[in-house]
């Protein structure tokens, strides 16, 4: 009966106006909490989403609504999205600090995806994430100020060389498991922040400085235009690039979510003893998860590089790596949108919190752990995959 | 029934968010204009208290000008915090240097921060008094008009302590340094002063700055016979190298260090293995400042929590002074107070002593003075028992 | 000094990082023996240790209570294990039970969680926190010389106790009915449970077993090196989770093996090889991924039972 009724009065408001209301709401509640000098909206934006969480929790079946009506009006949705985010840099053009940041948003979140496959998706606790993520800065940063290779080139290197340095670990990972894996990563990543530190041709404790900024097909970035008479600030450029790689990543690993290449890599991870005898090449998908993943996080700093002009060892580091951890972590393991989530939490929040200074990185500890054992799975977490069968598959939600 | 309760929802929420907006207006209120500035630096971290030493020497600047009937503009800082790391340095600055508002920036305590971020300062225009950071390049690797410094470069510290150290005749130098940007650049000033000089480096030992354990390390210098040891290194691995001397027996060897030890921290936590090491800072005593009794009394009577540092508060308080004056002299515009910067810095009263800025906005007048560690504190060199002649430097072996 | 005079010091250097390393090991070891975890807050748990020792210590001459070094050394042992025990045994309870059941990758998030916020705490809440703090001298300070080798008083000391300690632990695990608990509850908790074995309890106690490792490293760590910096717990915790690895997790004269081998790579790589200094920990963590490929169950582990 109930069913029924939202159904009767799902017509008197109407879906399409559901679908904006939601995206506006998030965006404001975003921005606000980003630009507002008071402290009113920067405890309510976070509030109300916390709250508005814990409600579609609650009642199912308003997320079952609110999901049902995103499906219907899809193309809406993402005109919606899509606007709002073209219109972000000029909501933002007088807080050029604040877009610079939702610069890094996708950098990251771009990074985390990669680190998603493989620590969420085939189980592989990768912990020289950062290391990947140097790889790519780092090529991209010698490429073009030793070589003087065309910008374009280096978003094919980053992550080409991330790639390749993944088969360095291939053999120690196809011969261990679990927290080997962990300890062959983190080592990868000691010795890598290490190398390069000492190296000359890296340039040393210091890094390298000038990188230019990126430029593609003739278009130099990092500087304003004028595009239809509308002053964009600077990092409007990089901000809609990095919206289209962040988007681009989203929708490749959404799409090996819900393909074959998704179950096997989850089967992998939950039993491999089942995913070998149902024949499954358990090591070929690690391995493929493996590198892909990394692939990601070098393209993220080919990109950081030309946009921070700046990169060092320090900047590489395993503190980097336990960052894009959390971000998968709090999201919701193996949930790309859960990632989404993570992102902006973990890169937004305590760049605005700068007020509590010393005792950031405590509430962030405390954080980590009280999320990881009141909600295990992330703040969203595993959908079972929904191929049509959600009746047979709800009995097996319960995901170990 | 769910729908209707998340339409109202949906209304009551809406409703939140205008009240909130609307609640965020402020009015500014002030009779003089008022002129934001921006102080960067370690404010939180381990390098904490030379940061929150140097925010504190700036900000006594600004409330001497805030309080002086006189000026014609209200001061207004924003503090901004740059962890002494890269990435962080890059937003810090952009915070700064996008807000129009601001005209001008002390910044910055590790040269990493200050050489990652040059870029951006010369990208924006904005003019940047460096007050702790002392790498070469910050001035002289680049040719922006918004990077100054009133403190001197490793270059001429190094320069110095390798003169002190040739002259007081040790010949044979080893070195351990840190391989940071800190320690690295350290180490190659001197060795490159040391050698011109004539004298030989017999030993370097780079180790990683975190080490608490260098023994291995000090092991092969105390078999090259040195005729003193050479710490390239920040407080925390001077500490660790003067403990680890002791322990391997070998306080028969002088040691010379950087501007980097010269903290409290070093005596009280290495005990009586630092007594006797020498290092070098910049800046006079500051009984020797010509503001530095007042700059004393004035910060022990504003009763920060963190202890003066020597000598980053006085450099803050120069850094703000220089740029107070600039803003007076041709007002809050970016491009003016650079131009005011580097073309009337010369011959400048400070508190630290003259301020002369070089074509590279670097201060060519930037004294050092060499510390002793005597009974547990840095003492003046030649105000020490060690310069009277009551106590005996570590001789060197191969006299 | 003569070369052989240099090597025979570099030993000695070695087999006192070695040690070092070896004590945070074997709590490693005893943790991944029980509850198939990987503690990555044991190296913060050491110095939490140190501080408790220090602190205890400031208080005491505070109030000026003037004990001789002997006594006072063991008082703030013992102080020191109450203070870390009850921290370790609450963040057990709190954090790291609830997941002990859940996949690997779960706890040791959890407990990378848990370092962050023990080195945060003892920066905030300590006084001076941030700084490096001296320790107190608790042992004989003088040294004689084999030719131009020094060898300290306290050096042996110390070796010897850290090695009494670990043989201790090693028979705790392996003669008492405590010991029979725990191997009980690591092999199969749920069959140790219907023998008659708390296995609750049994996990507080392997909590407090190792809280007073920590604490007792901790304190060995502060006198051996003079000095002691909150910093410092993350980077020892993860040679000492190596050092169990290389040795063979759950063994404990493995992970002993195990911190001796990686003290000794650091100190020789850096002694003997040229930029040996610089890439000394990288030769170090080289090798623990070169033991990873080839014997991945460590110098004296068990073969692994590998699936698939």
């Amino acid at each position: 009966m109930q069913q029924s009724f939202g159904h009767d009065n799902r017509l008197s408001f109407p879906g399409w106006a559901m679908v904006l209301a939601v995206e506006v709401v998030v965006f404001v509640l975003i921005i606000g909490f980003l630009l507002s000098p008071g402290p009113l909206f920067l405890i309510a934006a976070p509030l109300v989403a916390v709250l508005s969480l814990y409600l579609l929790r609650r009642r199912p079946s308003t997320l079952k609504i609110l999901t049902h009506q995103f499906r219907q009006y899809r193309k809406l949705a993402l005109v919606g999205i899509g606007i709002l985010l073209l219109a972000t840099p000029i909501v933002l053009a007088s807080n050029v600090y604040w877009l610079f940041n939702l610069v890094l948003v996708g950098i990251f979140l771009t990074a985390a995806l990669g680190l998603n496959l493989q620590m969420g998706s085939a189980g592989i606790p990768n912990m020289a994430a950062a290391a990947y993520y140097g790889l790519g800065a780092y090529t991209a940063g010698l490429m073009l100020t030793r070589l003087d290779v065309p910008s374009e080139l280096t978003l094919i290197a980053g992550p080409a060389i991330a790639a390749l340095f993944s088969v360095l670990l291939f053999i120690p990972l196809l011969r261990t498991s679990g927290f080997y894996m962990a300890l062959v990563s983190v080592s990868f990543q000691i010795i890598f922040v290490i190398v390069i530190e000492n190296l000359e041709f890296t340039g040393g404790p210091l890094g390298i400085r000038n990188i230019p900024y990126l430029s593609l097909l003739g278009f130099q970035f990092g500087s304003s235009h004028n595009v239809f008479g509308i002053k964009l600030p600077t990092y409007a450029d990089f901000f809609y690039l990095a919206c289209l790689m962040s988007i681009a990543a989203l929708v490749v690993f959404n799409r090996l979510y819900h393909s074959w290449v998704g179950v096997t890599l989850s089967t992998i991870r939950d039993d491999p003893v089942v995913a070998a005898t149902s024949g499954i090449h358990t090591k070929k998908w690690t391995l493929i998860a493996f590198t892909l993943g990394n692939a990601c996080m070098g393209l993220a700093g080919a990109y950081y590089a030309q946009l921070a002009n700046y990169i060092s060892p320090n900047i590489f580091g395993l503190e980097r790596t336990l960052i894009l951890i959390s971000i998968v972590i709090l999201g919701g393991i193996d949930n790309v949108l859960g990632v989404v989530l993570g992102t902006f939490i973990i890169i937004l929040i305590p760049e605005r919190l700068r007020f509590l200074g010393d005792y950031r990185f405590l509430i962030y500890g405390i954080a980590l752990m009280l999320g990881l054992i009141l909600r295990p799975r992330g703040l969203l977490p595993f959908r079972v995959r929904d191929f049509g069968l959600s009746a047979r598959n709800s009995a097996s939600t319960s995901d170990g | 029934m769910a729908s209707k309760i998340t339409q109202r929802r949906l209304i009551f929420v809406s409703f939140l968010i205008a009240t909130l907006f609307l609640t965020q207006c402020q009015a500014a209120e002030g009779e003089k204009p008022t002129v934001n500035l921006a102080f960067i630096g370690p404010l939180t971290g381990t390098h904490s208290s030379g940061g929150q030493g140097g925010y504190n020497g700036f900000m006594l600047a600004i409330n001497e000008a805030n309080a002086d009937p006189n000026s014609k503009y209200h001061y207004e800082v924003e503090a901004v915090d740059d962890e002494c790391k890269e990435d962080v340095a890059v937003q810090a600055v952009l915070k700064a240097a996008t807000n129009e508002d601001i005209v001008a920036v002390s910044g910055h305590y590790c040269s990493a921060t200050a050489l990652a971020a040059a870029d951006l300062y010369h990208q924006y225009q904005l003019p940047n008094v460096v007050w702790g950071a002392g790498h070469p390049d910050v001035t002289y690797g680049n040719d922006y008009p918004e990077m100054m410094r009133v403190l001197g470069t490793l270059i001429e510290q190094n320069t110095v302590n390798a003169k002190w150290t040739f002259a007081h005749g040790y010949k044979r130098v080893a070195a351990l340094y840190e391989t940071s940007d800190y320690g690295q650049s350290h180490f190659d000033n001197f060795s490159n002063a040391f050698t011109e000089l004539g004298g030989e480096i017999v030993l370097s030992k780079g180790v990683n700055k975190d080490s608490t354990d260098v023994t291995a390390e000090l092991t092969d210098i105390k078999a090259s016979n040195p005729d003193a040891i050479y710490l390239g290194s920040s407080a925390p691995l001077s500490i660790a190298a003067l403990l680890n001397m002791e322990r391997l027996g070998m306080d028969d060897i002088q040691v010379v260090g950087t501007s980097g030890m010269r903290i409290t921290q070093v005596p009280d936590t290495a005990g009586s293995a630092a007594e006797g090491a020498i290092c070098f800072v910049d800046g006079v005593p500051i009984e020797k400042m010509p503001g530095g009794a007042k700059l004393l009394a004035d910060y022990e009577a504003a009763g920060f929590e963190v202890e003066i540092q020597i000598p980053w508060t006085p450099f803050a308080y120069s850094a703000a002074q220089l740029i107070i004056e600039a803003v007076e002299a041709v007002g809050p515009d970016r491009v003016a107070i650079t131009q005011y910067l580097n073309e009337n810095t010369t011959n400048k009263d400070t508190v630290f002593g003259k301020v002369t800025f070089d074509d590279h906005g670097q201060n060519i007048e930037a004294p050092f003075t060499a510390y002793v560690v005597q009974d547990g504190s840095w003492v003046p060199f030649d105000d020490s028992e060690y310069a009277t002649g009551e106590r005996q430097l570590i001789p060197p072996t191969s006299e | 000094m003569s070369a052989l005079e240099v090597l025979a010091q570099q030993l000695i250097n070695g087999l006192m990082l070695g040690v070092m390393y070896a004590l945070i090991a074997v709590g490693f070891t005893l943790y991944f023996g029980v509850l198939n975890i990987i503690h990555f807050a044991h190296g913060d748990m050491v110095i939490v240790g140190s501080f408790a020792a220090l602190g205890l210590y400031t208080v005491m001459s505070a109030v000026g209570l003037s004990i001789p070094p002997l006594p006072l050394l063991i008082i703030l042992l013992i102080g020191s294990s109450i203070i870390t025990a009850v921290v370790g045994v609450a963040s057990e309870r709190i954090f790291i039970k609830p997941v002990s059941k859940a996949p690997q990758i779960m706890s040791l998030l959890v407990t990378l969680g848990l370092s962050i916020t023990l080195r945060e705490s003892i920066r905030i809440f300590y006084p001076r926190g941030t700084d490096p703090h001296p320790y107190p001298v608790l042992l004989p300070v003088g040294y004689f010389k084999l030719g131009e080798v020094v060898v300290r008083y306290d050096n042996i000391i110390l070796f010897l106790f850290a090695m009494f300690m670990m043989v201790i632990l090693f028979m705790i695990i392996q003669r008492t009915k405590i010991g029979y608990g725990i191997r009980a509850v690591a092999q199969d908790d749920e069959a140790a449970k219907m023998m008659g074995v708390d296995a609750d309890r049994t996990i507080d106690i392997t909590f407090v077993i190792g809280s007073v490792l920590a604490a007792v490293g901790g304190v060995m760590n502060g006198i051996y090196y003079g000095q002691i910096f909150f910093a410092t717990g993350f980077m020892a915790g993860l040679i000492g989770f190596s050092a169990a690895i290389i040795g063979g997790l759950g063994s404990v004269y493995g992970a002993i093996a195990g911190g001796f081998l990686f003290g000794l790579i650091e100190t020789l790589a850096s002694a003997l090889l040229p930029f040996g200094s610089e890439y000394r920990r990288a030769i170090a963590f080289l090798v623990v991924l070169i033991f990873l490929v080839f014997r991945p169950q460590g110098i004296l582990g068990e073969k692994l039972s590998e699936r698939v």
